[in-house]
């Protein structure tokens, strides 16, 4: 932002000579405080560039008074900014050719170098007229300009420049000019007075610049700005996470009974998130670059993506008040020898081990990692995002190593997730910020002066727990074919279904409940609760959506080029691919949510398609049924797979299904209501353990949950799906039988693959145990 | 009395009494604005001095007694009331009078104002309690001539038994007018007879004989009302939810449950083996403090005035009643409620004990449930039974305690004489100024539901008809972690893990019954009551007492929604952190409904003693997590400590050498597991401080582990990693 000292550098500027040497000085302007012509019109006097002197850039910065997002129908509006090379009052301005270019890879400013070029060459100066920009704050304007000249006044240089280069990540750190940084792990409250103080007495930046040869005087002019760095850059503030401040006042609470009242009267941690004031007691974490090495107080950063493997020499130059030192270059801030970079996503970086515990955890280790990202993992280069990891105590030496990924809800608890898993499970637990992303992205243009229609909606969150998800597996040797997802509310469990779905054959399968959205579009702006027609409507979690997506009626794509609200209608997906296998789901439901017509389509999508799921219900929300069952819950162990076939059970065709019960009529009609509740697929089960897949032949075991004596059997419609070997052609004929392990009653009978192969057994009995067996005819 | 004759007396009454006073007779007459007042019209209330005009008693008259009755209604819990007469020599705050403490002792205001006219410059209010005194009622006894005697109570008897004096009495009227109405019917009948006029009999007691002329002089001691006191009220059947399976209503005979329109109404027995007391009797028991011999009379009252010329033989005890204290009240049975064919139980025999402080703060019945399990032999004193005591779920009633079905699905230690004991809420005790007029700075707060188990627990103990083994008590309740404190009684413990209700859910909505909300009150003991309650913090501050075997999971009821969500789970972790870094015997699963996983467990519970040592597992590979206290945090399918077995028979408990037979249980989903094992509530084997002992762990001869360890600051010895498995081995600690 500019500043009033601005003017007074101006003034310095002048006094000094056009230097010999391709030098490059920099300064920024503010507003001209001359009255201006039109509200609409901004100048900027340049007197203090020399008269012809190049200008190597000049970037024209427009803020608002207030953040947009898809809310806002403002969000619409391209900003329209136009040079003007005639001081001509009178009417609105005249314009000529396209509005100026937001510069890329920040699209925070406007590319004017050519406009300011031609004014110090000699042109009018019009100023700029900004046709449109809502929300836009005039004074606050400013125009950063590097021309050719010497660097006088500068502030004290950075010193301590150091540059690393990891799997595509090159990491720069530097020492701060100033002691701004020095506390190891400051209170979010005195780091937070410090940030929004940052630039009460002077603004200080620390510029960040890239060449193929070393920088220096000479060279800086040509060299690549990759941005701008705050100071304190050092610290993980986003990083924060109310499993801190839920540690630190159920510790307290131990001794202090006052607090622990005033806990429990308030419904404990529920209105904890990161924003409340409380937070302000939680201490923030330097960032580590290299594994559990925080950096020292006193260092800033930057992370550069290079699109492209090679050498490059970085510098690191400080600004003060817009004036840089572009004079003063040594080792010390720049690099004498080149870094060798390659092209990649990276790797996440352990910041350590956080204290989240006050009695007990999970036997193993709680992990906090740091995942740097840029476009096409982030809108923006430069990102950090902070994930949770567990890892269970002898996970490298256990027989089956699962994975999960844990999407969480409003409270963003990542460090230790509330998310009941197996001890055998890697849980990957990602913090979705700073945007919201329901599993997929949000808009390119959240954070920049772009407007919605300048871009998409694109899968940055997805593309970077794609990443992690790699890593980790690789990391851990966890199995391909048991990762798994799950998430609570309409973030997380959103977020879990729309991960999940979008990515068949490699989630075996997703758990939601407490009014996941599988269509999010269907759901309305405000809503009251079942019966209570004369209460004030509530607003239901749709603007949330709209805020990163934008409204359903913009049609924003989504990268797959479909509009990102179709793209989240998972019933539809499902319907629509009904070859594919789907990520089989556990979903926990209530017919009195906002989302019990989007979750009843999904679970009918899958029902018609022959996808395998299981549902929960109660009029006020139930909980999903964790998987996989564990024998240590007195059960058969059911796990699906996604390397296994899984089975696609339709309960009731051929005898009622005694688990399916209340809400039916509801089910079917999607109307919210009171209902007794009920259960959707919670029994038909198979042991994916032993089963036999082979080109002619399909076996399993297949019984019902629970005791059968007090539970009852289980018929259902059942579709083969996933089989890896045993795939019959379209039309062929296949054999079945249900063999009892022990006891129970013999089913076989034929059928006909259909025209997609997919294999539909009809009223398979799950009972006691049994081997299902299918055989190809032409084997016989 | 039709209010307009009521009326008519009154004004008679001022002009008669206005007279010299008759000495010899008794009278009580009531003064207010209430129209069945004795005296309409001589109360006025003045901002905050209430006064009472009593010069219609003759000043000659001798006042004995004054009572001051307030309406409870708007008085809040806890709020105290303080009034004392204004402008009089030596006058002190009037004083609750027991056992109710729902009325104020205003004899000596009342004589002085009698007396003196003059010196009645009424009663200042200084602490309302939300009480509202213009409809305030003094009552005052004197000499003087009774008007229209009432009718006498009839047929009074005493039986003394057990510390307690029952008195019966034949009574003024057959309101009920049937041995076995429904309830509808009863209630009926019964707010019938009250909206005509008020019966109550005032029980008087002396150490000498009773007359009339010497019963002002006696002690007033209980005032029983009309109809009611010989019917079970407790066992009306109720519903949760209102109308749920039988048509129900709400009624001021038994505030606070739904209660069923058809049940049967029976009335009690007060003697073992005695038919129930016939209809219109009227029953008090009074629980002796002090040994002594007394005289006690029983006068009717309506609408709170006696009139009483002569007393009949019928209404005073002739002869003395011998008291004793004693340090049970008596329990007596009273019927047995059969279960239905095929069900597990047979029946319930149900009991009863009328309770006063140290019990409850005022007097109640309770009752007490002594299952009688089909396969449960009985016992003799070759075989002595295990007793275990189940009072339940919050929210369980008498009547659904009672059920022989309530049991069928809650036979968790089986074979063992089974008692259970209701209506305690949460079981932490209250106020002793609840549902009284006194205030929370009047008292502190007593454990009076956890007294009354307690006191079944003895009572069953010396009780020879039950055969009774004193080494096997154990306990279940919801919130029957209180009983941990009770090293010395039982031997095991059942309970959820609620066992800090600081930081409870639902404990902060009955935070008012532990001293003012959240401030709190001292308890008995002199402890803040918040502290008391937190268990966990005592388990720490004491790591050297020994605790019985504790059992902890969750109740029945809707898992994980009304017995985790409900209650929070927030306390569940600190207590199994404290049992756990203290080294205490227990087991524990959080998610299930019922026992779930820790339910065979309760296999051990009869096999385990009170002075028998108990291994307690620390650290075992099968162990899950509980989390912090969002039940969200928490494992889900497991638990801690539920796979170890041991043989409690076996056990080597001696100076310098402890040994037990270890084993994973057989549905153990793994062959094997680790654990830490230290040796509890030894009886000889008392490491000191610092002393290294031996140990090893074998199978037959085979020694599959062995080490030194040495005995931590508490004299705990604490065997790390012990590996066992499906096939017993002994693990032998030693000098």
């Amino acid at each position: 932002m500019c500043s009033r000292h601005y003017r007074f550098m101006l003034l310095l500027a002048v006094l000094f000579p056009r230097p010999a040497l391709a030098e490059m000085a920099t300064l920024q302007v503010g507003v001209s405080p001359q009255r201006p012509v039109r509200q609409d019109v901004v100048q900027f006097d340049l007197s203090a560039v020399p008269r012809g002197a190049k200008v190597y850039r000049a970037e024209l910065l427009l803020l608002r008074n207030r953040q947009i997002d898809g809310r806002d129908d403002a969000a619409l509006v391209d900003i329209e900014v136009y040079p003007l090379f005639s001081t001509a009052t009178g009417g609105e301005p005249r314009v000529s050719g396209k509005p100026r270019e937001l510069k890329s890879p920040w699209f925070d400013r406007f590319d004017v170098t050519d406009a300011v070029s031609q004014w110090v060459g000699g042109k009018p100066n019009g100023g700029f007229f900004v046709k449109t920009c809502p929300y836009w704050d005039r004074q606050a304007t400013c125009l950063n300009i590097s021309y050719e000249g010497p660097a006088q006044n500068v502030p004290r240089q950075v010193k301590g420049v150091e540059v690393l280069h990891r799997k595509g990540q090159t990491f720069i750190t530097f020492e701060e000019i100033d002691d701004r940084s020095q506390d190891a792990s400051p209170s979010w409250a005195d780091l937070t007075a410090r940030l929004d103080n940052m630039d009460a007495d002077r603004t200080v930046r620390y510029l960040v610049f890239r060449h193929d040869q070393p920088i220096g005087p000479g060279t800086i002019a040509e060299a690549e700005l990759l941005g701008e760095v705050r100071p304190m850059s050092g610290y993980n503030v986003l990083g924060r996470s109310v499993d801190q401040l839920i540690k630190l006042h159920r510790q307290r609470a131990i001794d202090d009974l006052d607090l622990a009242k005033s806990l429990a009267r308030d419904n404990y941690f529920e209105r904890y998130t990161p924003d409340i004031p409380e937070m302000g007691e939680v201490a923030i974490q330097r960032l580590a670059i290299e594994d559990g090495r925080p950096l020292p107080p006193g260092r800033g950063m930057f992370v550069h993506h290079p699109t492209k493997a090679g050498a490059s020499y970085y510098a690191v130059v400080s600004s003060v008040d817009g004036v840089a030192n572009t004079r003063d270059f040594t080792s010390a801030n720049s690099l004498s020898t080149a870094v060798s970079e390659t092209v990649g996503t990276g790797e996440p970086v352990l910041q350590g081990k956080p204290d989240v515990t006050v009695f007990f955890d999970y036997p193993g280790e709680r992990l906090h990692y740091v995942q740097w990202a840029a476009p096409p993992l982030a809108n923006l280069p430069n990102r950090y995002h902070n994930w949770g990891l567990f890892v269970p105590k002898g996970y490298a030496d256990a027989k089956a190593k699962r994975l999960s990924v844990f999407f969480h809800d409003g409270k963003q608890r990542y460090l230790k997730p509330p998310w009941p898993h197996r001890q055998d499970t890697v849980l990957l637990s990602p913090h979705d910020g700073p945007f919201r992303s329901y599993g997929y992205g949000h808009h390119e243009s959240l954070g920049t002066l772009r407007s919605f229609g300048q871009g998409r909606v694109k899968p940055f969150f997805a593309r970077r727990v794609d990443a992690v998800l790699g890593w980790a597996v690789k990391e851990y040797g966890a199995d391909r074919g048991r990762i798994s997802c799950g998430g609570h509310g309409t973030w997380g469990g959103t977020a879990a279904l729309q991960y999940a779905l979008h990515r068949p054959g490699r989630i075996a399968y997703a758990m939601a409940d407490a009014a996941p959205d599988p269509d999010p579009q269907q759901t309305p702006h405000q809503y009251r609760h079942y019966g209570r027609e004369n209460e004030t409507p509530r607003q239901t979690h749709r603007s949330a959506f709209e805020a990163v997506w934008g409204k359903v009626e913009w049609g924003i794509e989504a990268e797959s080029g479909k509009s990102i609200w179709e793209e989240a209608n998972l019933a539809a997906l499902v319907r629509s691919h009904p070859d594919t296998t789907v990520p089989y789901i556990s979903l926990g439901s209530g017919a009195l949510h906002v989302t019990w017509k989007q979750q009843t389509d999904l679970m009918k999508a899958y029902l018609e398609t022959g996808n395998g799921f299981m549902g929960a219900f109660f009029w006020g929300g139930r909980a999903f049924n964790p998987l996989p069952v564990s024998a240590e819950q007195g059960e058969e162990p059911f796990e699906p797979r996604s390397d296994r076939p899984v089975l696609g059970c339709k309960p009731g065709s051929h005898h009622p299904n005694p688990e399916f019960f209340g809400p039916a009529g509801q089910f079917t009609t999607g109307k919210r209501g009171y209902g007794s509740g009920g259960r959707l697929n919670t029994r038909p089960r198979w042991d994916p353990e032993d089963i036999v897949d082979t080109e002619n032949r399909l076996e399993m075991t297949i019984y019902s949950a629970r005791k059968v004596t007090y539970a009852g059997s289980v018929d259902c419609d059942v579709t083969v799906r996933n089989t890896q070997k045993f795939q019959p052609e379209a039309g062929e004929e296949v054999a079945w039988k249900v063999v009892p392990v022990k006891q129970g009653q013999q089913q076989e009978g034929r059928i006909t693959t259909g025209k997609d192969g997919l294999i539909v057994l009809p009223g398979v009995r799950f009972a006691d145990p049994a081997r299902l067996i299918l055989q190809r005819k032409r084997t016989e | 009395m039709q209010p307009k004759s009521l009326m008519a007396a009154c004004v008679l009454g001022v002009v008669v009494l206005s007279g010299p006073a008759v000495a010899g007779q008794f009278v009580t007459e009531t003064f207010g604005n209430n129209t069945s007042c004795s005296h309409q019209g001589t109360l006025t209330v003045q901002e905050d001095i209430v006064r009472f005009d009593l010069t219609a008693i003759p000043r000659s008259s001798e006042v004995y007694r004054a009572v001051l009755r307030v309406p409870s209604n708007g008085h809040e819990n806890g709020q105290s009331v303080h009034v004392v007469a204004v402008d009089l020599a030596g006058a002190k705050r009037l004083s609750a009078r027991p056992p109710l403490y729902n009325s104020f002792d205003a004899t000596q205001p009342a004589k002085a104002w009698v007396a003196n006219p003059a010196a009645n410059k009424g009663l200042a209010v200084e602490k309302s309690g939300g009480v509202e005194f213009n409809e305030a009622v003094l009552e005052v006894s004197y000499s003087g001539e009774a008007k229209g005697p009432a009718k006498q109570v009839t047929d009074l008897k005493a039986l003394h038994q057990a510390g307690q004096t029952f008195l019966t009495w034949k009574e003024i009227e057959d309101v009920v007018g049937a041995d076995s109405p429904q309830f509808v019917d009863f209630e009926k009948n019964v707010l019938d007879a009250r909206t005509r006029r008020d019966v109550a009999y005032r029980v008087y007691r002396h150490s000498s004989p009773i007359t009339v002329e010497s019963l002002g002089r006696a002690e007033l001691v209980a005032e029983i009302p009309e109809a009611l006191s010989c019917w079970n009220l407790n066992a009306i059947r109720n519903t949760e939810h209102p109308n749920q399976g039988t048509p129900t209503k709400r009624s001021a005979l038994r505030p606070g449950y739904n209660l069923a329109l058809n049940h049967m109404m029976g009335r009690y027995r007060i003697a073992g083996g005695g038919e129930p007391l016939p209809r219109s009797t009227g029953l008090t028991v009074l629980t002796v403090r002090e040994p002594g011999r007394f005289y006690y009379a029983v006068t009717s009252a309506i609408n709170g005035a006696e009139s009483v010329d002569e007393l009949g033989s019928g209404a005073v005890l002739s002869t003395p009643v011998d008291e004793k204290p004693s340090r049970f009240p008596a329990t007596i049975y009273q019927r047995t409620n059969s279960a239905k064919e095929g069900s597990v139980v047979s029946a319930v025999d149900v009991y009863n004990s009328w309770l006063e402080p140290p019990y409850h703060n005022v007097p109640i019945v309770s009752e007490t449930f002594i299952v009688r399990w089909k396969r449960l032999e009985k016992g003799n004193t070759d075989n002595r039974l295990p007793l275990w005591l189940n009072h339940g779920h919050y929210g369980g009633t008498a009547s659904s305690m009672g059920s022989p079905g309530w049991y069928g699905a809650r036979e968790y230690v089986k074979g063992a004489l089974t008692i259970g004991i209701t209506e305690g809420s949460l079981w932490q005790g209250f106020h002793e100024c609840i549902g009284t007029l006194r205030g929370y700075e009047d008292g502190v707060v007593h454990n009076y539901p956890q007294r009354r188990v307690l006191g079944a627990a003895h009572w069953a103990i010396e009780n020879e008809d039950f055969y009774v083994d004193p080494q096997r008590v154990s306990l279940y309740g919801q919130f029957g972690w209180w009983a941990l404190r009770h090293g010395d009684l039982f031997a095991a413990v059942m309970s959820n893990g609620h066992a800090n209700m600081a930081i409870g859910k639902q404990s902060q909505n009955h935070g008012w019954k532990w001293g003012p909300y959240p401030e709190g009150s001292k308890n008995w003991l002199g402890i803040d009551q918040w502290e008391h309650m937190n268990l966990p913090k005592w388990i720490r501050e004491n790591p050297t007492v020994e605790l019985p075997f504790w059992i902890c999971h969750p109740a029945y009821g809707a898992y994980p929604s009304h017995s985790i969500g409900d209650f929070g789970f927030m306390p569940w972790p600190e207590m199994l952190h404290a049992m756990a870094s203290t080294k205490r015997a227990f087991a524990a699963n959080w998610s299930s409904n019922g026992p779930g996983p820790v339910g065979p467990l309760y296999d051990l519970v009869t096999r385990i003693e009170l002075h028998q040592s108990l291994p307690a597992f620390t650290d075992c590979s099968l162990d899950h997590s509980p989390g912090d206290g969002d039940h969200a945090d928490a494992e889900k399918g497991g638990g801690i400590n539920i796979h170890q077995r041991w043989d409690p028979e076996t056990i080597v408990d001696e100076p310098g050498k402890w040994e037990i037979t270890l084993f994973v249980q057989p549905a153990c989903p793994r062959e094997s597991l680790t654990t830490d094992l230290t040796p509890r509530r030894c009886q000889k084997f008392k490491p000191q401080p610092g002393e290294k002992y031996k140990w090893q762990n074998a199978a037959g001869d085979r020694v599959l582990q062995a080490g030194e360890v040495t005995a931590d600051q508490w004299g705990l010895v604490t065997v790390p990693g012990v590996r066992i498995t499906k096939t017993k081995s002994r693990i032998r600690i030693s000098k």
